[in-house]
């Protein structure tokens, strides 16, 4: 985790990517996200939070004026924020000044209704400014909830993959397989929350392909529970990796639970990360799974991984695919 | 020599498991729907059998499939159960592969299990093996499906074995829930014959 330094108030800094850290007015603390588009950007507003967590402020804001565009794991990173304030201070996260379309963006995957317990925006847009949210329309998957006891799992998890099928038969004209796979991604993460001790979100979303004629799928789903660390480890016959002599880096804990069999339970299971990987393998897509401060990235059949990272609870899981 | 065959809709079994999706996708749903089959299938002789059809279904995730039918093939191999034979009818191509894991896993997760697999219609009238079994197997079940039938002595002439081997191996494939069974009698007396269950 990054050494934090507390800063005088007021002081306000620029780096060429991002404005680290933004003025305090009285117990405000603003982060100005310059983008959420990357996962770059993503962990340079993790590392934000963390400096405003450090410095004890009560009260969060932040700034998304220079944010024009949002990926579902800048979603995943403003509920993930939003919970984590909360827990910590009991306040609510206030976003304010957003462009129009990431306003509607926001608002259309109902980010406001799902997460208002923890989330609040500065002004709520006018019926005529929102974007046509008809259920029927199935054009975008909303942020959806996904419990984390097994039974409601179960219900959550399989109302997500039904809905998602309807958008993706919407968004694709892609063979029927390309789609059950991309469900199947939804279904094996989902079911995961379960062994978080957490409840989660799951966001998708897709973009046009840029260099490619297709389609990119955007899957992002987070908990704020024990991590995949503590879950390998609370198996009752405790984890093979612990008899090791030095300690294990939390990106080995996370590639042991992509290993075939590998599960919290006490029973038969570890099947989902092993097909999803294989998926994304299939697929020469990505696969980053981010577990408290470590993190482990495929692209392809290519690793890399981290542990360096800023100490965020729960597990984040983000899968990008091509379709079409 | 006829046999009985149920047609039993995936879908159907869903509702009775309270699963209110179209997508059988989660453990926890698979520790709902497996109690329900296998109750049908030990409730069956074992010559009778009951095709599991998927139509109206909209997925088969790899933790139902490995709940469910990795479950009941770990069963059969390990002779803890008996009954009916399960064929599985429609699954689409994605689903077909999450099985494919689940039944190829488990003998790499349970210690001990040397097969653990299922029948899968991929046409009509075509059986195939779906999931991990031993050599000998695989060759028996591929003759078993070049023939209609099959007797240890039919077998063992064709593939030079003793007749203690070919009966084995054919029992090994009824165990597993991969063949009918059927008695015949002619002037030698009792003997059993094998053949694909469709």
């Amino acid at each position: 985790m990054p050494c934090i330094l507390p800063h005088p108030v007021g002081l306000v800094e620029h780096s060429p990517t991002r404005l680290v850290v933004q003025h305090m007015v009285e117990e405000q603390f603003c982060i100005r996200p310059i983008s959420l588009d990357t996962p770059y950007q993503v962990e340079a507003f993790y590392e934000d939070l963390s400096v405003a967590i450090a410095w004890g402020y009560k009260r969060l804001v932040v700034d998304l004026a220079q944010v024009s565009f949002v990926r579902p794991d800048g979603v995943i990173a403003l509920v993930t924020a939003a919970r984590l304030w909360h827990t910590w201070t009991g306040h609510r996260i206030v976003l304010i000044n957003m462009q129009q379309r990431v306003h509607c963006y926001l608002e259309r995957i109902d980010l406001f209704g799902s997460c208002a317990a923890w989330l609040m925006q500065d002004h709520e847009l006018s019926t005529t400014e929102q974007w046509d949210r008809n259920p029927e329309s199935a054009s975008l998957l909303e942020l959806l909830p996904i419990a984390g006891d097994e039974e409601r799992n179960a219900r959550d998890v399989g109302s997500a993959v039904g809905r998602a099928g309807q958008i993706l038969r919407r968004w694709f004209d892609a063979h029927d397989n390309a789609i059950r796979r991309v469900m199947t991604l939804i279904s094996e993460i989902s079911s995961n929350v379960t062994h978080s001790l957490d409840h989660g979100f799951a966001v998708m979303q897709r973009y046009r392909d840029g260099t490619r004629m297709g389609s990119i799928v955007v899957i992002a789903i987070a908990d704020l529970g024990i991590g995949i660390k503590a879950s390998l480890n609370s198996k009752p016959q405790g984890l093979i990796l612990h008899n090791t002599r030095t300690p294990l880096a939390g990106s080995e804990f996370i590639l042991h639970a992509l290993d075939l069999g590998v599960t919290s339970r006490a029973e038969i299971g570890g099947l989902g990360l092993p097909r999803v990987k294989t998926i994304v393998e299939d697929c020469q897509g990505s696969l980053r799974i981010r577990s408290f401060s470590s993190e482990v990235l495929f692209i392809g059949h290519e690793m890399q991984a981290r542990d360096n990272l800023v100490e965020i609870p729960g597990t984040q899981v983000i899968i990008e695919v091509r379709s079409g | 020599m006829h046999i009985h065959t149920n047609i039993l809709p995936a879908t159907n079994l869903a509702v009775q498991a309270k699963i209110d999706t179209p997508a059988l996708v989660t453990r926890e749903y698979g520790r709902r729907f497996r109690p329900l089959l296998e109750d049908i299938i030990k409730h069956m002789a074992d010559d009778m059998i009951v095709v599991l059809d998927f139509v109206g279904i909209e997925l088969m995730d790899a933790s139902f499939a490995d709940e469910v039918f990795g479950t009941i093939a770990a069963a059969r191999a390990r002779r803890k159960m008996l009954g009916g034979r399960l064929v599985l009818r429609s699954l689409d191509e994605t689903s077909l592969e999450n099985l494919h894991l689940a039944l190829l896993s488990r003998p790499q997760i349970e210690s001990g299990l040397r097969n653990c697999a299922a029948l899968v219609m991929k046409s009509s009238e075509r059986l195939e093996l779906v999931g991990k079994v031993e050599g000998h197997v695989a060759q028996t079940f591929e003759m078993l499906q070049g023939r209609k039938q099959l007797t240890a002595r039919e077998l063992a002439d064709e593939l030079k074995l003793d007749i203690g081997a070919a009966s084995t191996r054919l029992k090994v494939l009824h165990d597993l829930g991969l063949a009918v069974r059927i008695e015949l009698r002619d002037e030698q007396g009792k003997l059993f014959s094998y053949q694909l269950p469709v």
